[in-house]
């Protein structure tokens, strides 16, 4: 799972869960891969990244990667941003580990890379 | 007409817990490439893939149809599926340039919210076949089993794609006659899309076609 992905994914589909962003991550083994970068890509995709979320997970994995507190207002000037973001979103890949609901505390494993995010049907809202 | 993608990595022990691409699988690739310009000239920057399996579809797009890199998300309730898409996007070497989302979940439900009108090309071939209901246990009989009409799977698809799609955002289904045109004609209209029939072929125990969705 990249931190992309994990950007992208919300709980609230959960009965009870109002908004279930972001989802905790507990990571047991994360691995690194090389993604071609690509300035327009990465350009694109930024406005749709929750930022404060992207920082947390950061966070809950320990990395030792410089994010800012908040974006750079000239986001398509600044390079170094650029290239951190596209380290940070796609060139880390969780492949053990568990995303925690922050509102309920319920588990999604991850497993080969793959969160399972399948709900019971007792748990769907 | 564009090779089909190097499926050479599964054998028949991976095509008893995933679905076999087959006509209806074939098709879809077909339609697509049908709209190659339409889907080139919308420069998709978000792909999304309703229950990918073996993955053949988004790695279609991946391969012909993204000159630049794109964010592909492909999503199935079969965790077997969902590593062979990633499989078979890394065999036809796609994982450097582009970048996949692989997710287990049914249909987009944890993805929905954040995607949320985001999406520019969704694909599915869906679980179609009339069927007593869809709700079954074995994963091979979900890769087919539609429930009433074949359509209570696709219903909920239709529905979810009206939230995903972008403004020009295009979701493009594979259908079986049985389901009728007439009543996806309806599903869609609800949700504010517009649907035609790019596609159709016959093969020798079904009626299949390809419909494309956009926003009214």
């Amino acid at each position: 799972m990249k931190l992309i992905t994990h950007n992208m994914l919300t709980s609230n589909i959960l009965k009870g869960v109002t908004k279930g962003f972001p989802l905790k991550i507990k990571a047991d083994k994360v691995d690194n891969v090389s993604v071609d970068y690509n300035r327009d890509f990465i350009t694109r995709i930024i406005p749709r990244i929750e930022y404060d979320a992207l920082r947390a997970a950061v966070n809950d994995l320990g990395l030792n990667e410089s994010l800012p507190e908040t974006m750079p207002e000239a986001v398509q000037q600044d390079d170094e941003f650029l290239k951190t973001m596209h380290k940070v979103l796609l060139e880390y890949e969780v492949e053990e580990g568990e995303l925690i609901c922050p509102e309920t505390g319920r588990k999604f494993p991850i497993s080969k890379g793959i969160p399972n995010m399948l709900l019971q049907e007792t748990e769907v809202s | 007409m564009f090779p089909t993608p190097d499926l050479s990595h599964f054998t028949r022990n991976d095509y008893s817990q995933i679905y076999e691409p087959d006509a209806d699988s074939f098709l879809l690739l077909d339609a697509l490439e049908l709209k190659l310009n339409e889907i080139l000239e919308l420069k998709p920057l978000i792909v999304l893939e309703f229950g990918s399996g073996s993955g053949i579809a988004t790695t279609f797009v991946a391969k012909n149809f993204c000159l630049t890199p794109s964010l592909f998300f492909a999503i199935d309730i079969n965790p077997y599926a969902c590593y062979s898409t990633k499989r078979t996007f890394e065999q036809n070497n796609l994982h450097h340039k582009h970048c996949l989302n692989i997710v287990q979940c049914n249909l987009t439900d944890p993805l929905i919210e954040r995607l949320s009108s985001k999406v520019d090309l969704i694909l599915f071939n869906p679980p179609y076949v009339p069927t007593e209901t869809s709700d079954v246990k074995e994963v091979i009989e979900r890769t087919y089993a539609g429930g009433k009409q074949g359509i209570e799977v696709i219903e909920k698809a239709i529905e979810q794609a009206s939230r995903l799609l972008s403004s020009k955002g295009l979701f493009y289904m594979v259908a079986l006659e049985e389901n009728n045109f007439d009543t996806l004609k309806e599903l869609a209209n609800q949700v504010g899309l517009n649907i035609d029939i790019i596609l159709k072929r016959r093969t020798l125990i079904e009626r299949l076609f390809v419909v494309e969705f956009q926003r009214q």
